[in-house]
């Protein structure tokens, strides 16, 4: 049989990540450095170190910014608290903040506004999930951070008949939807958001490697281990049969993995992998396969964000 | 007696009475395309402010959007509750109904043929490329993002689509907006039309006046007297609101798609002066309306002062 390397499609950047990325350039560009960002713009170490070496200055907390400077939210977002102190010090923000992810935020913060119970279901610690759970602020209701089954049994909901839950937008399709099962199961009455708050990003990523697991027999994917998409894509290709394997780049690919007679291998990258390291990664495991790459056929994303118009009108 | 009082009148109208009569039409005349001019100019200049500041502060839009409304239906309906029995002595003569109930039933076609306009209109909103189900979806989630509190910024089409959670295109979302503004334009087609019936009104009301004075032709007058009968009070609150509304809902969509253009602010400022033109017309229309139509009256009391009695003129 002839053995490929087989590129899934889509892979690599989101609409989210590449608006984000391009907000820090511009304002590099337009101000000059130093930039400070709240938190890795996006979950990338090559993309992170290089606009680092820019001029950008990544920080997780807002003191470390000094009086009049340029500061610039992550994809992620941030929680409620962080906008209002960034106002209360004049400081000067650009919002990188993916619209899929505020689209989040309006519901938590809709959903505050009424005092209604909301289960989030996300990981600990992920900016993206504090950022959400910081939108939520009444004291008459509440927010719940829920991981795992054994989280959402421990809930202790004041009122059923006013509960609601929404999600990371970055999560496994299959464990957040049995997760999701638990919880009707333990509360009947809850209610979701109207659409799924997993993002198409992550939605046609996961489509994408499981439609082409059953061909492969190894999966690379080129992400950061900080980088829950990626992370999710490893767990994926893991679950349906696969070895796989989170790369930060072409260096991490060890030849022991392709060692014996491997069968094909599937290449796919987390939302915030650029091209490049996709690309030096195909050619070092052509190197060192000696397999043909291959283009899978896939859904074409068009989806576009633009900069704030206010970075777009300095150019 | 009335009768031959005014076949036989002629013959006591003096030369110098008429020259006063005649000097009393053209003054009421002179008031009235004066407070119509003053009023043009006022609201003219009002309006560019506005669309100056709608451009240039974040509040501007708001100020469209509750200044006309409010400032127009007060005038209008203070006009209407102040001088409104004034120009209907008669007509519900022996009627004891509250006064709100008599003018809603004198009015009721023009609500009948209103409300069905505004249907019709409303069908085709509906009707774009999209459902009426993700219609009504897409304007719900659009009202959620807005009262949610969380400060929203749309740097394109693509960014609201994700903000809505909405499964549809830029375009779908374009023709949706399209569908809107037709809409739009359809309601102030109908406010044009029913402007236009009562812009005329009051001139009826001032040649009726005038001429009733000098030429003592009852039959016309009796004939205006009919038609401000019909156009009575309820189309007064109708227009301020309705009217007002409409224009600003016309007012605050140019305002926002204009200020969403990359286009230099001069440009907009005066584009969205331009655009807002007709809208202009139809709120500098509301005071005309209200001006013009309280200066007829003063004129009339005044011309009728001393001796609209003995002068034969007919009380109806
Ligand atoms: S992964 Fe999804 S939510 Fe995250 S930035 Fe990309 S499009 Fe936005």
């Amino acid at each position: 049989m002839d053995n490929k390397i087989y590129l899934v499609n889509p892979r690599g950047f989101c609409a989210g990540v590449s608006r984000a990325i391009s907000i820090v350039d511009t304002a590099l560009e337009r101000f000059g450095a130093p930039v400070y960002v709240r938190h890795e713009v996006v979950h990338n170490r090559y993309v992170v170190d290089s606009l680092r070496r820019k001029g950008a200055v990544f920080i997780e907390d807002l003191a470390e910014v000094p009086d009049g400077a340029i500061l610039i939210f992550s994809a992620h977002g941030v929680p409620m608290s962080v906008e209002a102190e960034a106002k209360n010090r004049n400081l000067t923000v650009f919002d990188a903040t993916c619209p899929l992810v505020s689209k989040v935020h309006v519901e938590v913060r809709a959903l505050s506004k009424r005092g209604a119970e909301v289960i989030m279901i996300g990981h600990r610690f992920h900016p993206e999930v504090e950022a959400t759970l910081g939108q939520y602020d009444n004291p008459d209701g509440g927010i719940y951070l829920v991981e795992n089954a054994q989280d959402a049994d421990r809930l202790q909901i004041r009122d059923p008949n006013n509960l609601y839950y929404v999600t990371q937008t970055t999560l496994s399709i299959t464990e957040s939807k049995t997760l999701v099962e638990h919880l009707r199961s333990l509360y009947p009455q809850i209610r979701g958001p109207r659409k799924n708050d997993i993002c198409y990003a992550t939605q046609n990523r996961q489509d994408a490697v499981r439609s082409l697991a059953h061909k492969v027999d190894l999966f690379i994917v080129v992400g950061s281990t900080s980088s829950s998409n990626s992370n999710r894509l490893r767990e994926l290709a893991e679950s349906c049969g696969c070895r796989a394997y989170l790369v930060d780049d072409e260096s991490q690919l060890d030849e022991a993995w392709f060692a014996g007679g491997i069968g094909s291998i599937g290449v796919t990258a987390g939302a915030s992998a650029p091209d490049i390291l996709i690309e030096r990664v195909v050619e070092r495991l052509k190197a060192v396969t000696g397999y043909r790459p291959e283009e899978m056929p896939g859904i074409e994303e068009k989806r576009n964000f633009e900069i704030p118009k206010d970075l777009q009108r300095s150019l | 007696m009335n009768k031959l009082s005014l076949t036989g009148s002629v013959n006591r109208v003096t030369v110098e009475q008429s020259f006063k009569w005649i000097s009393m039409a053209c003054l009421t005349m002179v008031r009235h395309s004066r407070a119509a001019l003053v009023s043009i100019l006022l609201y003219g200049i009002f309006n560019s402010l506005l669309s100056i500041l709608a451009l240039l502060t974040p509040f501007g839009n708001l100020l469209y959007i509750f200044f006309f409304p409010v400032v127009g239906s007060i005038i209008v309906n203070l006009h209407a509750a102040v001088s409104g029995d004034r120009l209907e002595p008669g007509f519900y003569h022996g009627f004891r109904a509250p006064h709100f109930v008599r003018l809603l039933i004198s009015n009721l076609w023009l609500f009948v043929a209103f409300l069905l306009v505004v249907a019709a209109a409303a069908m085709y909103w509906m009707n774009s490329s999209l459902s009426l189900e993700q219609n009504v979806e897409v304007y719900k989630r659009f009202m959620e993002l807005m009262s949610s509190g969380r400060p929203v910024q749309f740097n394109g089409l693509n960014d609201l689509i994700a903000m809505l959670g909405v499964n549809i295109s830029t375009w779908e979302l374009v023709d949706l907006f399209r569908h809107l503004m037709a809409f739009i334009c359809v309601l102030m087609l109908v406010f044009t039309i029913v402007s236009l019936y009562f812009m005329l009104v009051p001139f009826f009301v001032v040649l009726t006046y005038t001429e009733v004075k000098l030429m003592r032709l009852n039959m016309y007058f009796l004939s205006f007297r009919a038609l401000i009968k019909i156009a009575n009070f309820l189309p007064y609150l109708l227009y301020g609101s309705v009217v007002g509304l409409g224009s600003l809902m016309y007012m605050g969509c140019v305002g926002m798609l204009l200020g969403g253009l990359p286009l230099p602010l001069p440009f907009k400022v005066v584009a969205t002066c331009l655009l807002n033109a007709p809208a202009s017309v139809f709120l500098i229309h509301s005071l005309y309306f209200a001006f013009i139509d309280l200066f007829c009256d003063t004129a009339y009391k005044q011309s009728c002062r001393n001796e609209s009695h003995d002068m034969g003129v007919m009380k109806i």
